[in-house]
């Protein structure tokens, strides 16, 4: 039987899924930073019972600090109170607005992806960055085709932007957090979340930069 | 105890679909619990697997503590996994009838998630179910208690539960 994970470090980062697992784990190995955990609450279970669940498990008294990582979907500020809901039944502090650090400990941070401020989720933000890439306009141009040559779009447009991209790479047929090594985390897009993940490290209050 | 040979049978079918009725068969002296598995002759429970053993242990236990607490240690022993789920539910079934508080200790993880199974779904009867995981805070041992929300979490983002 494998062996069940438990919090190891000081400092977690709770992410949506696998994609975000694989992403921020790439971006955190990018960074150089090795005493920040990514803990994904899954596809079945919901941020606020992942809350629920991880405040029992072991480790979690050590633990000094907590970024919550969640999709903006159609509404990032209906998001970010959701987060602040869940935040705030598990009795944990709950910061004014995203990016905002508070309490502690565990010092809480958020972050809504895209951004706080416009809807989306993770796909948003690596295509943002991508944006530069020689590929893209190619992406650009196979969704163009599609559209022209009659055929319905795909429903999560963003997501299989993303995997026509990453369809371009060497290793190609890879989901977005397993082919996450591909992103240029020195994009100006990632700023944002690369500031994120330091200050959930506690290296620099993201709040002061 | 007395009356409640079908309640204890119906127990054991957990493990032995084919146990018709119990009896007390003396051997060299002793009594000893034997079963009908309808094949011509009384099995003496012992022969039928320490599962049977122990979850007959397990039953008559809480029968003889009316409204009083059983205590447990390392529930799943001599139980295959694949029963686990069932066990639990007679345990549950058995309290339910002795109005008993039962405390199990266990270090399998699929003892938990078989109590989660068990409980998670309509018992027909109200189970208040927790588990305490036991945990060395600054040199102290405190008990983290999962209800069923935390622990059904728990064990779907695949985190330590022991």
């Amino acid at each position: 039987m494998a062996k069940r994970p438990v919090i190891e470090q000081h400092s977690i980062l709770i992410v949506e899924g696998v994609d975000e697992q694989g992403v921020f784990g790439a971006l955190l190995r990018h960074l150089g930073i090795s005493d920040v955990q990514v803990v994904p609450t899954g596809g079945k279970t919901s941020l606020a019972d992942g809350l629920h669940g991880l405040k029992v498990s072991p480790g979690f008294d050590s633990v000094t600090a907590i970024g919550v990582v969640r999709d903006a979907d159609a509404d990032p500020e209906a998001a970010f109170r959701s987060v602040c809901g869940a935040l705030s039944r598990e009795g944990l502090p709950v910061p004014a607005a995203p990016l905002v650090p508070h309490g502690g400990p565990p010092k809480v941070t958020v972050l809504i992806l895209p951004s706080g401020t416009r809807p989306g989720a993770l796909e948003d933000l690596c295509l943002d960055a991508v944006a530069d890439d020689p590929a893209f306009p190619c992406v650009s141009a196979y969704f163009a085709c599609l559209h022209d040559a009659g055929v319905d779009g795909p429903h999560n447009l963003s997501r299989a932007r993303m995997q026509v991209f990453l369809a371009s790479r060497q290793q190609a047929g890879k989901r977005l957090g397993e082919a996450a090594s591909y992103l240029p985390w020195n994009a100006p897009a990632f700023d944002e979340v690369r500031r994120f993940v330091q200050s959930v490290r506690g290296h620099s209050p993201i709040n002061q930069i | 105890m007395i009356g409640k040979q079908d309640m204890v049978r119906d127990a054991l079918r957990v493990i032995e679909p084919r146990l018709q009725r119990l009896a007390v068969v003396v051997q060299a002296g002793m009594p000893v619990i034997h079963g009908d598995l309808g094949v011509g002759t009384m099995v003496a429970l012992p022969l039928m697997g320490e599962g049977m053993t122990r979850l007959f242990s397990l039953v008559v236990g809480i029968g003889n503590a009316p409204d009083g607490v059983v205590l447990v240690d390392e529930v799943e022993n001599g139980l295959h996994h694949s029963v686990l789920p069932k066990v639990w539910r007679a345990i549950a079934e058995a309290a339910r009838q002795f109005e008993v508080q039962v405390f199990a200790t266990t270090h399998s993880l699929e003892c938990i998630e078989a109590a989660h199974r068990a409980f998670d779904e309509d018992l027909g009867f109200e189970c208040d179910f927790r588990l305490h995981r036991l945990e060395r805070v600054n040199g102290d041992i405190v008990a983290k208690t999962y209800d069923r929300d935390a622990l059904r979490a728990a064990l779907e983002m695949g985190l330590e539960v022991r």
